[in-house]
C-alpha cells in the first residue's frame, strides 16, 4: 500500500488535470481521479510492464472518465450546464498576458466529444488512432471532433 | 485550391499529416490568401496554447485517505454511481502478489534513475508545428522533450541488446547515425533561420522518426 501511495503521489497531478479538463467540473474531477487510481489498484495485475507505468494509468483514466460520461449520458436526457468554472481560475491557467484569452476556461466550454478529442490530442499528445481505440470512436470522427474543437476555440480566440 | 478546401484541411496541415503535394497546394494558397492566414494563425494559436497548458494539476484536497479507504473496504466499488453494474473482479491473493511484484519493479527502475521506466507515449504536441516559428522557448522546450524521450528509448534498447544479433544491432545503429545526423543538419540551419515554420517541421518530423524506430526497434526485442 505504501509503493502504491507513492504512485499515487508521484501521478495525482497529471490525473486530475486529465480529469478536470475532460469532464470540465472540479468536483466531478475528483470524484474521477479517486475513481481511477482505485480502477488502477484493482487492474495493477493486468499491467506488464510493457508501457510505462504513466501511459498505463493515464489511459486507465481516460477511460474511466469517459466512461463516466457515457453513463451520465444515458442517466440524464437534458444538457448540463452547470460546469463549475471556478476551479480553473487558479495559477496555472494558461491565459496569455497579451491577449487575456483563458484556454482552459473555453476549454470547459465546449461540447464534451470535442473537448475530450482536443485535450487528449492537443493537450495530451494522443494520435487519433490511439485516441479511437481509447475511446471506441473512429479516427475519422476524432479528426472531425478535433477540427470543430480548434475551430470553436480559435472563434472564442478572435473574439 | 479553394479557401473552403484548404480550411478543411487546414488541421491536418498544422499537425503535419498532409502528404508533400497537398501540402505544398496549402502552402501556395497560403502565401497569396490573407484571410486563410489569418485563419492559419489563429489555429496555431490555439494549438499552441494547448500544448503549453500545464500537464499538471493538484486537486483542492487530498485523495488519497478516500482511496486508502476504497481499496481497503470490501465494498470499495459501491461508492460511485457511474461504475459499471457488473461485479467487479475478486481480488484474489494471487493477482494481489502479482501486482505487487509490478510496483516493486517498476519503483525499483524509478529509482536506478531514468530510461529503465519508460517507452510511453511521443511528447505532447508542444512541438508541433505550431511551435516552430512562434515561441522559441516553447520549441526548445519541446525539442528537450523529445531528446529526453529519445534518451530514455535509447537506454531502454541498450538494456535489451543482448537479445538482438550482432548484425541487426549494427543496422540499427546505422539507422540511427542517419537520423541524428538529419537532426545535427536542421539544428544546423535552425542556427541561421530559427524562425523558419518548414524547418521546424523538420526538426519535428525528424524526431519522430527517430522515436518510431526506436518503438519499432524495441517491439523485436520483446
Amino acid at each position: 500500500m505504501a509503493a502504491f501511495e507513492q504512485l499515487y503521489r508521484d501521478h495525482v497531478g497529471r490525473v486530475f488535470a486529465l480529469c478536470l479538463r475532460l469532464a470540465g467540473d472540479a468536483s466531478l474531477a475528483e470524484d474521477l481521479a479517486q475513481e481511477a487510481f482505485v480502477r488502477a489498484w484493482r487492474k495493477l495485475g493486468t499491467f506488464r510492464g510493457e508501457s510505462a507505468f504513466s501511459s498505463w494509468l493515464y489511459a486507465l483514466t481516460v477511460n474511466t472518465a469517459l466512461s463516466e460520461r457515457r453513463a451520465r449520458r444515458r442517466r440524464t436526457a437534458r444538457v448540463v450546464t452547470t460546469d463549475d468554472l471556478s476551479a480553473f481560475d487558479r495559477p496555472g491557467r494558461a491565459a496569455r498576458p497579451d491577449h487575456g484569452f483563458d484556454l482552459e476556461r473555453a476549454l470547459a466550454t465546449l461540447p464534451p466529444g470535442a473537448r475530450a478529442v482536443l485535450v487528449l490530442h492537443d493537450v495530451e499528445g494522443y494520435k487519433h488512432k490511439e485516441i479511437a481505440d481509447m475511446t471506441g470512436i473512429a479516427a475519422g470522427t476524432s479528426k472531425a471532433q478535433l477540427h470543430r474543437a480548434r475551430r470553436l476555440l480559435r472563434e472564442a480566440l478572435a473574439r | 485550391m479553394t479557401c473552403e478546401a484548404v480550411r478543411e484541411r487546414l488541421d491536418d496541415y498544422l499537425d503535419g499529416e498532409l502528404g508533400e503535394a497537398e501540402f505544398q497546394d496549402i502552402e501556395l494558397h497560403l502565401a497569396s490568401c490573407a484571410a486563410c492566414r489569418e485563419e492559419e494563425r489563429g489555429r496555431r494559436a490555439v494549438v499552441a496554447l494547448a500544448a503549453a497548458l500545464p500537464r499538471r494539476r493538484e486537486p483542492p484536497r487530498d485523495l488519497w485517505p478516500a482511496i486508502a479507504g476504497e481499496i481497503a473496504s470490501p465494498r470499495r466499488f459501491a461508492a460511485l454511481s457511474f461504475v459499471d453494474a457488473r461485479p467487479a473482479a475478486r481480488w484474489t491473493a494471487g493477482l494481489a502478489a502479482a501486482a505487487a511484484v509490478v510496483l516493486a519493479v517498476w519503483v525499483a527502475s524509478r529509482e536506478a534513475g531514468p530510461g529503465l521506466e519508460t517507452a510511453g507515449p511521443a511528447p505532447r504536441g508542444v512541438a508541433r508545428p505550431a511551435a516552430a516559428g512562434g515561441d522559441l522557448d516553447a520549441f526548445a522546450e519541446a525539442e528537450r522533450e523529445y531528446q529526453r524521450a529519445t534518451g530514455e528509448l535509447m537506454a531502454l534498447l541498450d538494456a535489451r541488446r543482448a537479445a538482438l544479433s550482432p548484425g541487426t544491432s549494427a543496422a540499427i545503429d546505422e539507422n540511427l547515425a542517419v537520423i541524428d545526423r538529419a537532426l545535427a543538419e536542421i539544428r544546423a540551419a535552425r542556427e541561421h533561420d530559427p524562425a523558419s515554420a518548414r524547418l521546424g517541421r523538420l526538426l519535428v518530423t525528424t524526431h519522430q522518426k527517430k522515436i518510431a524506430t526506436l518503438r519499432r526497434v524495441l517491439k523485436l526485442t520483446t
